[in-house]
């Protein structure tokens, strides 16, 4: 399993670990059943505290994304199937949010407290309603 | 498996192998022990009472009936080709090499060893007065080694030469790249089939049950047979499975107990990619390997691996799920500590 993560980015150490497993998801080189390596094999090869990873692991556990298991440890949950066939949306949604300049922050908040409406109350609220436009 | 293996030995070359393999490894051992039992078999009334069957230092020490030596026959001379003829065939498979046609002359030469020394043991002591002394079985031990190295480069010489294919390079799905202020690593594990962990652990329970026995029944040396499982055990867990990863510091593999390990750092390496490979076709056999043409490598099962290409030594190859990702991120290094000799510009390996 490749993990990356930027010493110089303003993201937490934890965060990034967790957005490397969530890439692998959603690109497929990562598929329900498979097993990530002990948390101790990835804070040696990263050099950072193994606490961090372990960190990142719960995080992800959180999310639905990693069932952590006694004597297994983190197996990607069946539920992280349909990402990697979302990857090609999510992308575009972004790429989109990001040429009308609504940032990826607005974005997460919106996709995180959206609740499911019969009529959408303004066009460029909604970042769903001007990807039905594309469509 | 779907995807056509390139490893895979071609059908025609394959069949003659197989075919000479079967002739020497099985028909010729058949043929020499029912040949030598019918001689035996013709002998043993001229042999009433007990013979020698083992010989020491200062001369015969064991005694027994001479039907002992039908048995050794029929265990060394045909149940050890059997083995080999079966073990062969089923891990051998398609890629077919050195290893396997090296099996079929030992087989072969096997058979004629044990031939020999049966009737040798016995011809000595035909015509023997009551009272008289064993001969010394050194001449029979000497005839005994001649046959098996004769016959067993007869049966080398007989079967054809096939050569390994070495594996295609398999690439990674996508682009591995290391950019400015990243820390990239790949992380992974490559431990043996199941079947083979399975079959090895109840080996060792066998053998920690047997130690236990003895000890509880006071045999004398149980100790022993303690000291067989303990290294049984920790041959076990030196060699099952192993941890490996690649960093910017170069690759390393280790035991999931610590030893042995392999630390490869970037600047012993003159190039990394992954490759298919089969352990039996190139190595002979699993685990942590050495071939006399140089390479070595932790080879637990067909299939991916990385293959680590080193300055002053000869490569050494991991199979691993992976392996493509894994060798791409490590000749990215490898490019990148090159470019820093020049420019101190960050690596990308193209596709």
């Amino acid at each position: 399993m490749l993990i990356r993560v930027d010493v110089d980015s303003p993201h937490a150490l934890y965060d990034q670990v967790a957005a490397s497993v969530r890439a692998d998801i959603l690109s497929g080189a990562l598929a329900p059943g498979d097993r990530l390596p002990a948390a101790r094999d990835v804070a040696a090869a990263l050099d950072i505290n193994q606490h961090t990873v372990l960190h990142a692991y719960q995080r992800l556990r959180d999310e639905g994304l990693v069932d952590l298991r006694r004597g297994r440890g983190a197996v990607i949950a069946a539920s992280a199937a349909p990402l990697a066939e979302l990857s090609h949306e999510i992308d575009g949604l972004i790429r989109r949010a990001a040429a009308l300049g609504v940032s990826a922050e607005t974005l997460a908040g919106i996709v995180r407290t959206h609740r499911a409406e019969a009529e959408p109350p303004t066009p460029a609220a909604t970042p769903q309603e001007a990807s039905h436009d594309d469509a | 498996m779907t995807t056509p293996d390139p490893t895979r030995t071609p059908p025609a070359t394959l069949r003659r192998a197989r075919r000479a393999f079967v002739l020497v490894a099985l028909v010729l051992p058949v043929l020499i022990v029912a040949i030598s039992a019918l001689v035996l078999t013709a002998w043993l009334p001229s042999f009433p009472t007990d013979v020698a069957i083992h010989w020491g230092v200062d001369g015969a020490d064991g005694f027994g009936p001479a039907a002992t030596y039908l048995w050794v026959l029929l265990g060394v001379g045909l149940g050890i080709p059997v083995l080999l003829t079966v073990t062969t065939l089923v891990a051998v498979g398609a890629h077919w090499g050195a290893t396997a046609r090296l099996l079929g002359a030992t087989a072969a030469g096997m058979s004629a060893f044990a031939g020999v020394i049966c009737l040798g043991s016995l011809a000595i002591q035909r015509d023997l007065p009551p009272s008289g002394e064993v001969p010394g079985i050194a001449g029979v031990m000497a005839l005994a080694w001649a046959a098996l190295l004769g016959v067993g480069a007869m049966a080398w010489f007989v079967q054809p030469r096939v050569q390994s294919v070495p594996g295609a390079a398999l690439e990674p799905r996508h682009d591995v790249r290391v950019g400015d202020g990243e820390r990239v690593v790949w992380v992974g594990t490559t431990t043996m089939p199941t079947g083979a962990l399975v079959f090895l652990l109840l080996v060792l329970l066998g053998l920690v049950a047997l130690a236990v026995a003895m000890l509880l029944t006071g045999t004398p040396l149980a100790w022993v047979s303690g000291l067989v499982a303990l290294v049984v055990g920790f041959a076990l867990a030196a060699t099952a499975s192993f941890r490996v990863r690649v960093t910017p510091d170069g690759i390393d593999a280790r035991a999931v107990i610590g030893w042995p390990r392999k630390t490869i750092p970037v600047a012993e390496i003159a190039s990394a990619r992954a490759v298919r490979m089969s352990p039996f076709g190139e190595f002979g056999g699993w685990g942590w390997r050495l071939a006399p043409d140089g390479r070595s490598g932790i080879v637990m099962r067909q299939g991916s691996a990385i293959e680590v290409h080193r300055r002053d030594h000869g490569p050494f190859v991991i199979t691993i799920d992976g392996a493509e990702e894994a060798a791409a991120l490590l000749q990215a290094y490898v490019d990148r500590s090159a470019g820093s000799a020049a420019a101190g510009e960050t690596g990308r390996v193209a596709p």
